[in-house]
């Protein structure tokens, strides 16, 4: 037979376990071999301290009573973990760059490091926290009972109750309070959790189990002794399913504990992905049995059995006395692993938060770094700690018994769930302000408080029965379960609609019409935008200060214990390139030491601190705006900005320069057009009247006849020749050309070319003058198209050379592979403004037209050396006008 | 020597799958927190066991492999 005092026995046996489970964790992290105790595995089993008695126990005895509405509280941390990579995994960057200690230690850093914020936060975490401490000892002392056979001694629930609050505050200050620094992680007690987790898990599986194929006959014969009206189909789904998983899923994010352990007792951000899908795994392998054991509490146990103690009763009624036991060790572990974490949480928060701030300022007056920071911080957390218990075990006392333990649970879970507006907005919202949080936050918790908190004491606590049924000053709006008339929904639903939502409004409101500070600003920057900003040059304001590097050992000294200080300041002194003595105090060093600090006595504090050494905040707002424009942040911003419009400048510069080239190009387009219709007019012109002469004029003679006709055959040439030119021209200048090349002897070519303008020449009687070196160059060309080049040459030559002894030289010679080929004459050359335009369409010179050509030959001949790969160019060798062919040679 | 286009294409789709991230969690109020729900909620025994039961905690567990999936690959390219 299990007795009372086995279970005690039981119960002592394993708290000493845990106890040397911890010290042995500690003393393998003092050595630093953590190995697997610093493992995703163990990160997801200590999140697992969301499990509290109120799940164990508490989870069958809401599915006896409301069938399937306990997993909502599972579904809401579930949602929240699998969508890890937007909120979780932002909140634990923030949390480490920023060396966050505590859900009060966060809100006050986002906004401008406040004092008064950090207060707010940690009342409503003791508020909201201290009736489920009591919850989780009053779970453990109702187990007891349930084994308790005899009166008096432990066997009462007060005593009991007492000797647990003991030595959990006895464990809790042993192992939480080792060191003042939370970034040092608490190794023995996550390792005592992750245990507790174990038992729990294998605990409640195991009685799962043994309901489900020792008394059901398997899950088909489970569910058939389940009454028919216990699911609850019907309204399964409604108002208070969508708010329960959303306060479960809020709880996950705020809930002092589960901040501790999510985002404090994190030793490595990739065990976040890990834990992302094992604990909706965890939380779903410990509801899969809630739903049979209160099916078969309900069938084997009398009527009016509690249900919230089936997982117990159940195996005792069955006379598995073993299988109980391990219940009964499953329910302390929940409890026992809430309330250690729980106050660890809030010890840090109050400290930090409460304690410091009034002590700093008490002695302010007196000499600024006076006493020893470091053992105040160590006193004022373990009298913290044992004071939460205390005010746990009193609440527990005066209220003992009152209430299921479900209904406790979900009114802490809406008390804290009032910090999620500023933290949400504090991380995605850049304009989120601390008037606007303070706002929120503090209407947020008086309507939670009015509409929840203290109707549900039930007129024992400020509100009397009377005003729970009439309202304040028996106004019926304002009725706390029915304020402004809502009526029909339940207090729970009714209490997180107006509470969040007042809040909400109130957040975004003020902080729309109120403005932040330099400080907040940039502290606002830093969290919303974490991933963006480089590590190492991350966080904080340094204040140009005068202080002294001995002021500020002295500070760090008191505050981190002398080993640390010393270590890290000569870190520091090195990295200045300081063989010995006291690193210099820059800014960039008091920057650190403060983010150092943080990790132990939390934002706010270790500003003051840092800033009172150095004479006060009394800093200009210049001096503020200058700082701020040299923090990281800023740095990247500008650079990627000056990146993004040097890119924008450059292609604004491109598309001006192509708009211009097109532009220019258009207004060639219309040139030409206009030149070529003026070229092609004069000679339709000419044609057209001789023909209409012609046709017009009865008594043409013959020989007149004759003339006309010569004229407008002539002219009809010259129409052709222009239109095979302006087609020969744009043939070449779309470079679609392909022509064969081939060696051709230079030589050869000027012969044909002469050949060609023979009768041109003997009319004028220009003396030809050729080099003898022509005969010995070959170039790469096409023969028939360097002869037309030539041809065009000489006839211009010829044409306007006119001297009194005309004569035209043509020489040539090899230069860098290439050959250079003159043709010059000794006539009154080209004016030096003209040289750029005797390449342009349509351009004559002057105004004599030889031979009818349009203009189109020099622009031609330059388009034929192009394409073959050479050119064509005027020369000033005076007097005579020299155009220059290069070509490469063969 | 990777191309730049090869990158910027690795980049889009890395993106892409981060966004994906958010999908999985949105699924999951779709399913278990919205009138979604009330379709399932009717009083029908599968193998033995209620439906609304049999819904719920087969979606869970199918949240759960989809978000083992989707750390596995987050992981890989962080």
């Amino acid at each position: 037979m299990l007795t009372f005092n086995i279970l005690v026995a039981a119960a002592i046996a394993y708290v000493i376990f845990l106890f040397l489970v911890a010290f042995w964790a500690e003393r393998r992290a003092q050595r630093g071999e953590l190995g697997w105790l610093r493992s995703p595995l163990v990160y997801t089993l200590s999140i697992s301290v969301y499990c509290t008695a109120w799940t164990f126990y508490g989870a069958v005895g809401s599915a006896a009573r409301n069938g399937l509405e306990f997993v909502t509280i599972y579904l809401g941390p579930t949602l929240v973990f699998i969508g890890w990579w937007w909120l979780l995994r932002k909140l634990l960057r923030i949390g480490r760059t920023q060396r966050i200690t505590s859900i009060a230690d966060l809100i006050s850093s986002r906004y401008g490091k406040s004092a008064s914020l950090g207060v707010v936060v940690t009342l409503l975490a003791v508020i909201g926290s201290t009736p489920y401490i009591a919850l989780q000892l009053q779970s453990i002392t109702t187990s007891l009972s349930v084994f308790a056979t005899t009166e008096g001694g432990l066997a009462d629930s007060n005593v009991s109750g007492f000797w647990v609050a003991a030595v959990l505050a006895l464990f809790t200050i042993l192992f939480g309070t080792r060191n003042v620094d939370a970034n040092e992680r608490h190794h023995g007690v996550v390792t005592a959790i992750a245990l507790e987790a174990v038992v729990k898990l294998f605990a409640l599986l195991a009685v799962g189990i043994f309901v489900v194929w020792g008394i059901g006959d398997g899950v088909a014969g489970i569910f058939s002794r389940m009454s028919p009206e216990m699911l609850h189909v019907d309204d399964i789904f409604g108002p208070r399913w969508v708010a329960l998983t959303f306060l479960s899923a809020t709880a996950i994010i705020t809930l002092p504990r589960m901040f501790q352990v999510t985002i404090v007792e994190n030793s490595d951000e990739r065990h976040l992905s890990t834990a992302s899908w094992a604990f909706p795994a965890y939380l779903f392998l410990m509801s899969l049995f809630v739903l049979p054991i209160a099916i078969a509490g309900q069938s084997i146990l009398p009527a009016g059995s509690n249900p919230d103690l089936y997982v117990l009763t159940v195996p005792l009624a069955e006379g598995q006395n073993a299988l109980a036991l391990l219940a009964f060790l499953g329910g302390f572990s929940s409890a026992t692993s809430m309330v250690i974490i729980a106050t660890i949480a809030l010890s840090t928060m109050v400290s930090n938060h409460i304690v410091m701030p009034l002590w700093l300022r008490n002695v302010s007056d007196r000499e600024p770094t006076s006493g020893d920071v470091r053992g105040v911080l160590l006193a004022s957390r373990r009298l913290s700690i044992a004071a939460l218990l205390v005010l746990g075990y009193l609440y527990f006392r005066l209220t003992g018994g009152t209430g299921s333990l479900a209904a406790i649970g979900l009114i802490a879970f809406l008390g804290v769930a009032q910090v999620l507006p500023c933290l949400l907005g504090g991380i995605f919202w850049r304009g989120a302000t601390k008037a606007g949080a303070l706002a929120g936050l503090a209407t947020g918790f008086v309507v939670w408080a009015y509409t929840l908190f203290l109707p549900s004491f039930e007129g024992a606590f400020i509100l009397s029965s009377a005003v729970i049924e009439n309202g304040l000053f028996g106004l019926s709006w304002l009725r706390p379960y029915e304020l402004l008339g809502l009526t029909g929904y339940d207090p729970l639903v009714h209490a997180l609609l107006w509470s969040l939502s007042v809040n909400a409004v109130l957040f975004v409101g003020v902080s729309l019409i109120s403005t932040p500070g330099q400080l907040e600003r940039i502290q606002g920057a830093q969290f919303v935008d974490v991933f963006r900003v480089t590590d190492g040059r991350a966080s904080g304001v340094t204040i140009r200060r005068s202080a002294t590097s001995e002021d500020l050992f002295t500070l760090a000294q008191r505050i981190l214990g002398t080993g640390r200080a010393h270590a890290l300041f000569t870190e520091a002194a090195r990295d200045q390139g300081y063989q010995v003595g006291l690193p210099a105090a820059t800014d960039e060093f008091i920057q650190s030491l403060e983010r150092e600090l943080t990790g132990s006595v939390g934002a706010a504090s270790a500003h003051a601190m840092v800033s009172q050494i150095a004479g006060g905040g009394t800093v200009s707002v210049e001096e503020l705006i200058n700082i701020a424009d040299e923090t990281a942040q800023i740095m990247e911003y500008s650079q990627q900005l000056e990146q993004q419009s040097k890119e924008l400048a450059e292609t604004a510069q491109q598309l001006r320069q192509a708009n211009a080239q097109l532009t220019e190009l258009g207004a060639q387009k219309d040139a030409f057009l206009s030149q070529i219709s003026h070229e092609l007019r004069t000679p339709m012109t000419s044609i057209k009247s001789f023909a209409e002469i012609l046709d017009n004029t009865a008594d043409v003679s013959a020989d007149e006849a004759q003339r006309f006709i010569k004229i407008i055959s002539s002219e009809s040439e010259r129409l052709t020749r222009l239109l095979d030119e302006i087609l020969d021209l744009s043939f070449l200048e779309s470079g679609r050309v392909d022509w064969k090349l081939e060696p051709v002897p230079i030589d050869a070519v000027i012969n044909r070319a002469l050949a060609a303008t023979e009768g041109l020449r003997a009319s004028t009687g220009v003396q030809v003058v050729m080099d003898d070196e022509i005969g010995e160059i070959e170039v790469q060309a096409d023969f028939d198209r360097l002869a037309q080049v030539f041809i065009n040459l000489i006839s211009n030559a010829v044409k306007y050379g006119r001297a009194e002894e005309p004569e035209i030289r043509i020489s040539a010679r090899r230069a860098d592979g290439l050959a250079e080929i003159n043709v010059s004459d000794n006539g009154p050359g080209i004016a030096r403004e003209d040289r750029d335009r005797v390449f342009e369409k349509f351009s004559r010179l002057t105004e004599i037209n030889l031979a009818g050509s349009a203009g189109l030959g020099l622009p031609i001949s330059r388009e034929i050396m192009r394409n073959l790969n050479g050119d064509l160019t005027v020369n000033d060798n005076a007097p005579g006008a020299v155009f220059q062919v290069t070509l490469p040679l063969a | 020597m990777r191309q730049p286009q090869d990158l910027a294409e690795r980049a889009f789709r890395r993106r892409r799958r981060q966004d994906a991230a958010l999908v999985l969690p949105l699924m999951g109020v779709l399913l278990l927190a919205t009138p979604v729900l009330a379709l399932f909620t009717k009083d029908i025994m599968i193998f033995g066991a209620p439906l609304p039961f049999l819904y719920v905690f087969t979606v869970w567990f199918i949240l759960i492999l989809l978000a083992r999936r989707m750390a596995r690959v987050l992981d890989r390219d962080e």
